[in-house]
């Protein structure tokens, strides 16, 4: 936990750290939240993350991820004037919330999440499907999967972003479809 | 996603720019002019740095862990870096001075115990206090400020489309819309918000940027960065008392507190140093450093001498 984490490896430390609970993150904000727009909370929060001068410093990135998010939440709803803040979105719901995290669900949310992009990228279009497996499993750099498929790089590269637009909205539709059945949290509070 | 009713640009629309920044990256690991047109776009909306590293983070679990992180060194820019950079050249606007980089620039600077309040062409309001110049480029794009010495506040007046992006040395001070002051020693500054929100960071080592709420103060080193920021509060008010010829000393030591008084003064001040610790209270008017010497004095149970245009308080 003392060690830094050097600015090359923030975004690795994010998808360790950060990406597995995007999806459980979503589906409370939903429920919490209901007259904010997620997918502005999320950004925002990442951006947050993204500018903490020492990562290594979270020692419980799930817990600072949601209060992130909640804190953003509730300035959107004073800025609003519109949605009043009840009991959903408040600091016992985000305990409630968290509490969560002492079901095997959390300590899945790594793995879980490598199967849910896997999935999401064995549903690309075919030679997109090709080139970011080629990558993963071979790792083999842009160019090379060109001269191996026989394709411009220019045709690689506009794959590589298509498909990765494509697993970005998948995770970002997750919650509404696979995390429904948790959804009833809210009740709870 | 279409349009956003209130003009913020749709989350769908960022997330779509970064894949292709990501995707154009991965293409060309280790290209400086990529990376500064990635850079340039992270900075024009606090959301995009967000779908940014979230798109990376993304992309390294695609990738997979065996994958190679390391960049090799650019040997020399693409075509695309290339393209970047002419996209960043900038409109030349009229008006007298200085030039930014490739910009026009107006030029301001007050002297020793001058202040001078400067209306910005895009309705902003600078403050420049003592012995401080600056200049000042505005293009289609964005609001560039370098402070070249001295101490500024500036009440930003809104434009989410042209970051306001503040130049002390290698540091800089990035708003929106929002009212902050920074002032220069050397190559480091301190960086004071007294509304919203800034990000600051050094050109040293720009991906360790801070980011600063109101009420908030921090020391940018060059070298090292933003220091850890300190909340001041109400003290926010004190520390720019000098946007209306004040000074507050909240209990500094009478060393620092001549310090202070000497920015604003030709005639300098000097404490004898069995005296500097003592600490101080008060509210001066700046330029008047012989009032500030008496009161000083007394309080340190010290005298007041005047030599060569010097003033000193000894025992």
């Amino acid at each position: 936990m003392s060690r830094s984490v050097a600015d090359h490896e923030r975004p690795a430390w994010v998808a360790r750290h950060i990406l597995p609970h995007e999806a459980a993150l979503r589906a409370w904000l939903r429920g919490a939240f209901p007259g904010c727009d997620t997918d502005d909370l999320v950004q925002e929060s990442y951006c947050r993350i993204a500018s903490v001068t020492d990562l290594a410093a979270i020692d419980d990135p799930r817990r600072y991820l949601f209060q992130t998010a909640r804190n953003l939440a509730l300035s959107d709803v004073r800025r609003a004037k519109i949605v009043r803040i009840e009991a959903v979105g408040s600091t016992a719901d985000l305990e409630d919330a968290l509490a969560d995290d002492r079901s095997p669900e959390r300590i899945t949310a790594g793995r879980a999440l490598l199967a849910r992009v896997e999935a999401l990228m064995d549903r690309l279009p075919e030679r997109a499907r090709r080139i970011v497996w080629l990558r993963r499993i071979e790792g083999l750099s842009q160019r090379e999967i060109a001269a191996k498929l026989g394709v411009t790089e220019t045709v690689v590269e506009n794959d590589v972003s298509r498909s990765l637009r494509i697993v970005m909205a998948g995770l970002s539709e997750d919650d509404r479809a696979a995390l429904r059945p948790n959804g009833g949290r809210r009740g709870r509070a | 996603m279409g349009v956003a009713v209130d003009g913020r640009e749709p989350a769908a629309e960022i997330e779509a720019a970064a894949a292709r920044w990501i995707a154009a990256r991965d293409a060309a690991p280790g290209d400086p002019v990529l990376a500064a047109a990635i850079e340039r776009w992270a900075d024009g909306d606090t959301r995009r740095r967000g779908a940014l590293i979230r798109a990376e983070a993304i992309w390294l679990t695609m990738a997979g862990a065996n994958a190679s992180t390391e960049a090799p060194p650019a040997t020399r820019a693409s075509r695309r870096g290339l393209l970047a950079a002419g996209l960043a050249a900038v409109a030349v606007l009229g008006g007298v001075g200085t030039w930014i980089g490739n910009e026009r620039a107006a030029t301001y600077a007050t002297e020793i115990g001058q202040r001078r309040r400067v209306a910005l062409a895009d309705g902003s309001t600078m403050i420049l206090n003592t012995a401080s110049a600056s200049s000042v480029a505005m293009t289609p794009d964005r609001r560039r400020i370098d402070l070249s010495a001295g101490e500024a506040w500036f009440a930003v007046a809104h434009d989410r489309a042209r970051p306001f992006i503040v130049s002390a040395g290698d540091i800089r001070v990035e708003a929106v819309g929002t009212a902050f002051a920074v002032r220069r020693t050397g190559d480091d500054a301190e960086v004071v918000v007294t509304e919203g929100r800034v990000r600051v960071w050094s050109e040293a080592n720009p991906a360790r940027f801070s980011t600063l709420d109101a009420g908030q103060r921090a020391a940018v080193s060059r070298a090292t960065g933003v220091a850890a920021p300190e909340r001041v509060g109400a003290a926010v008010a004190d520390a720019l008392a000098w946007r209306t010829g004040e000074v507050v000393l909240d209990g500094m030591t009478l060393g620092d507190a001549a310090a202070e008084f000497n920015r604003y003064s030709t005639r300098q001040l000097a404490v004898e140093a069995s005296l500097a610790d003592r600490r101080i209270v008060g509210r001066f008017r700046a330029g008047d450093i012989d009032g500030f010497a008496r009161a000083a004095a007394i309080v340190a149970g010290g005298r007041v001498e005047q030599a060569e245009g010097k003033i000193r308080i000894t025992r």
